[in-house]
């Protein structure tokens, strides 16, 4: 039941439900949205996969999540990846390199064994396979790691995906089911009442009954108008890229500390191991966290520097290698660690669908879900209560 | 900390360099190249035992205005910049990394052939004018035996009078603008007598050599097995597609410059269109300074102009800087500027002539077919980036998102170059036509040990 009028007043359409931000999150939801047979808009300032979902590894891994509802969310979301894959490439004809290569959670010598082992009791107790491996069985499941080891713990079931042909995916497939992409239209103003939402662009005012704020970082400024706060943070990765090296990365290789630097709350610069091969032959290295504003996605060299420095203690090999580009991204950080998904206190047709920070790709398909079922009034697949923006929101500890 | 660090030793950096000596400035100069000169003052390496002739003049005068900088600032030379932040100017030398820290800088980068994709353009044996240009200049080396110069603007001549010296046999010289174009503008240079003097230099050993010279004409398609064999020329406007095939073993080609502003645009500067690029090229005032405080900008790195352009550009960014630091008074750096504002007019008329003379020509952009790499580094045909931009990609960097068209080793510096015209002429006349690639760093390829220890500041 979609309306669109050219010329007589400003309303230019009238649909079920406004989808803002054409990242990976907003995207899935806009996708599950159609699919459930609901007229969808998605606007969004930009293009797609041009903000956070653009500059990212296209991480699914489980081992990096640090509370119980967070872990919940990430296996449904995991599960649901393999599915999409195989949808979106008979459905539109994408493939999103689904790769199921396992990740190794790697313990350097000078020391986090004990972290590393408590983070894997926790995990196995919920279910997650993993397998230890000594450093012989690190070195011959990933002969180019050189660096010394303690050991490393397997994660077979973990995967990627190439995140911008997934998002791209995502929004084709959304459109295929009906769906219009305003690409370009800031959000300039958005009203809300008890029965539904006006969204003001430049094209001018979408009418709707639902309106899903996906925007990462920038979700606060596009809600500015109805004065909720929305406790979103931007936390700032950096990733260096590696192309025509001979090295062979074969799983995505991470350091155990990393999930310290997830967990953390410090909002200093902190500065773990990632290493992974994309199947387009680069090599990705990462990773940085640090708090930052809005607007800042620029490059630091001197966190490029550190990264890279980092991933040549495990892989020396790639000394050689040409570092060629970089980018950086902004994660939406909230204060528990935990998703907001679900409506806000005042505005119960405004649903929030962001701050997984470095989790969005993992968890967007898991969110589209959940807000596709909070919106029919259907089942969710995890119970929603620990992610609804109306939870009390506490600087959490860790699930241990 | 040194006063201005200037980065590229063509003719803008070394007059740069030259003029901030006089006025006390401590300098540093860099340049990715082992010589000094860049391509105009092209050099043989340090290593090489020069021939005693024939002796050329233009390597002659290069010379005595490298030694006369190097007296005045200290250079750094096989130094190339990949990142700048603030009045951090990042360096790989040689594997080393380092890092300057300067009051001003300018950038001085110059420009390369602009990248004009046409069937078999990736063919070995089909090389820029500029790419003939160095390996005869700066390196001795004959790049082939027998060869078609095509594209448009004087510097054919040069390259192919370089060509012909170096023994190469230039069978013919192939011009984009038409006989009636050059005639038509032909009053509008008589004011530059001396122009006519260099003109002949190249002329006359390419007359005596017997090279054909065509008009109007471009080079639709380079063919051969595994390396070009013979090259199709075709007129450029008018009547049926009539094609003369000419048997060559290289193929040199240049229509016009493109000035990479990567630099330019990490460091933050705004930038305005150049006409003679048919680009945006960083902004600047008289005093050549950019919209950064504390960065300039001089010669084809903010607009065509050739040497004489870019080396007054290049003493006034000095005078510039030294303005900026409180060395000259604002009267001061005026007198001194003045009598180069004025010289500098009449070499920009000249450089408009030429502009108008070989104009950049969109026709070229229906050369390529789909089957045609436009991405060279990541093997992208132009059929994947006009299906993108069918499908609603609406500037370069979308294009890149959805095709990795430029993601590859140099950073979109030769496709960022050449789709806007393609894509806007025949796909979306609406693209977004002065939009480029966002520069991030490093902006060369850096070896991973050479940024690892590339010293972190906090």
């Amino acid at each position: 039941m979609t309306i669109s009028r050219d010329h007589g007043g400003t309303t230019i359409g009238v649909c079920d439900a406004i989808v803002v931000g054409a990242g990976i999150v907003g995207a899935s939801c806009a996708h599950a949205l159609a699919k459930a047979g609901l007229a969808v808009r998605i606007v969004e300032r930009d293009a797609p996969a041009r903000g956070t979902s653009g500059a990212c590894e296209g991480n699914l891994v489980l081992w990096d999540r640090t509370s119980d509802p967070d872990l919940a969310l990430t296996r449904v979301s995991h599960r649901r990846w393999a599915e999409l894959a195989e949808e979106l490439s008979a459905g539109v004809g994408i493939d999103i390199e689904y790769a199921r290569k396992g990740s190794l959670m790697v313990i350097p010598e000078s020391g986090g064994i004990d972290g590393a082992r408590r983070q894997c009791d926790w995990l196995g107790g919920q279910g997650v396979r993993y397998e230890w491996l000594d450093a012989a069985g690190v070195r011959e499941a990933e002969p180019w790691l050189k660096g010394a080891v303690d050991g490393a713990a397997y994660f077979p079931d973990d995967a990627q995906i190439e995140p911008r042909l997934a998002t791209w995916a995502q929004v084709r497939a959304a459109q295929r089911c009906g769906a219009t992409l305003h690409a370009h239209q800031p959000v300039l103003d958005v009203q809300s009442s008890a029965t539904g939402v006006r969204v003001t662009t430049g094209l001018g005012v979408l009418s709707a009954d639902w309106l899903v704020v996906a925007a990462g970082v920038w979700s606060p400024e596009v809600v500015r108008s109805l004065h909720v706060d929305v406790p979103v943070r931007p936390r700032k990765g950096q990733i260096a890229i590696i192309a025509g090296s001979p090295v062979q990365v074969i799983h995505k290789v991470m350091e155990a500390s990393y999930v310290q630097t997830v967990a953390s709350d410090d909002e200093q610069l902190q500065v773990a191991n990632v290493v992974e091969s994309t199947r387009s032959g680069s090599i990705l290295l990462g990773s940085s966290r640090e708090v930052t504003v809005p607007s800042d996605r620029g490059v630091e060299l001197s966190v490029l520097s550190r990264i890279v420095a980092r991933a040549l203690d495990f892989f020396p090999d790639l000394a050689s290698a040409q570092v060629i580009r970089s980018y950086a991204g902004l994660r939406p950080m909230t204060p528990d660690h935990l998703p907001l998904i679900g409506p806000l206190r005042e505005h119960p047709r405004v649903i929030l669908a962001t701050g997984h920070e470095g989790g969005g790709v993992m968890g967007a398909a898991a969110t589209a879900d959940m807000v596709a079922a909070l919106i029919m009034g259907a089942p969710t697949p995890v119970p929603p209560e620990p992610y609804l923006p109306t939870r009390t929101l506490n600087p959490a500890g860790s699930h241990g | 900390m040194p006063d201005l660090l200037i980065v590229g030793a063509g003719p803008a950096g070394l007059a740069a360099a030259i003029q901030a000596g006089e006025l006390g400035l401590d300098t540093v100069v860099v340049d990715e190249n082992t010589t000094a000169g860049g391509q105009f003052y092209r050099q043989y390496p340090e290593s090489f035992q020069e021939p005693a002739s024939p002796r050329d003049p233009q390597r002659e005068r290069g010379r005595q205005v490298i030694s006369r900088a190097r007296r005045a600032a200290e250079f750094r030379l096989g130094a190339s910049v990949w990142g700048i932040d603030g009045p951090d100017v990042w360096l790989d030398q040689g594997g080393e990394p380092d890092l300057v820290r300067s009051h001003c800088t300018l950038l001085a980068t110059g420009a390369h052939d602009r990248p004009t994709p046409f069937p078999g353009w990736t063919l070995p044996g089909v090389i820029t004018a500029g790419a003939a240009q160095t390996l005869v200049k700066g390196q001795a080396v004959k790049p082939g035996s027998r060869a078609v110069v095509a594209g448009s603007g004087p510097f054919l001549l040069t390259v192919a009078a370089h060509l012909v010296a170096a023994g190469v046999r230039v069978v013919e010289v192939v011009e984009a603008a038409t006989l009636h174009e050059g005639l038509r503008l032909l009053p509008r240079t008589l004011p530059y007598p001396a122009r006519y003097v260099e003109l002949s230099r190249y002329l006359t050993p390419l007359l005596r050599h017997g090279a054909r010279f065509t008009r109007g004409c471009v080079v639709a398609a380079a063919e051969g097995r595994d390396h070009v064999e013979r090259v199709e020329l075709e007129p450029l406007r008018g009547g049926p597609r009539r094609t003369r095939s000419v048997g060559v073993d290289l193929l040199c080609v240049g229509y016009g410059f493109s000035a990479p502003t990567d630099l330019a645009r990490l460091a933050g500067c705004s930038l305005r269109w150049d006409t003679g690029m048919a680009q945006p090229v960083p902004r600047h005032d008289r005093w050549q300074a950019t919209s950064v405080p504390g960065l300039l900008v001089a010669g084809e790195a903010c607009g065509l102009g050739g040497a004489s352009v870019s080396a007054l550009e290049g003493q006034i960014a000095a005078i510039g800087a030294a303005r900026q630091l409180a060395r000259l008074s604002d009267p001061e750096a005026a007198r001194l500027a003045r009598p180069l504002w004025a010289r500098l007019r009449r070499a920009r008329g000249f450089a408009r002539v030429l502009t108008d003379a070989f104009p950049h020509r969109l026709q070229l952009a229906e050369l390529p077919t789909d089957d045609t790499i436009v991405c060279r580094c990541q093997n992208v045909r132009w059929g994947t980036v006009r299906k993108a931009v069918e499908e609603g990609a609406h500037d370069l960097n979308e294009v890149k998102t959805s095709t990795r068209c430029g993601m590859g080793w140099c950073q979109g510096r030769i496709c960022g170059a050449a789709l806007p015209d393609l894509i806007t002429s025949r796909v979306d006349p609406g693209f977004d036509h002065s939009a480029v690639f966002t520069a991030r760093p490093p902006l060369r390829p850096v070896r991973a040990s050479t940024l690892a220890r590339a010293l972190p500041r906090r």
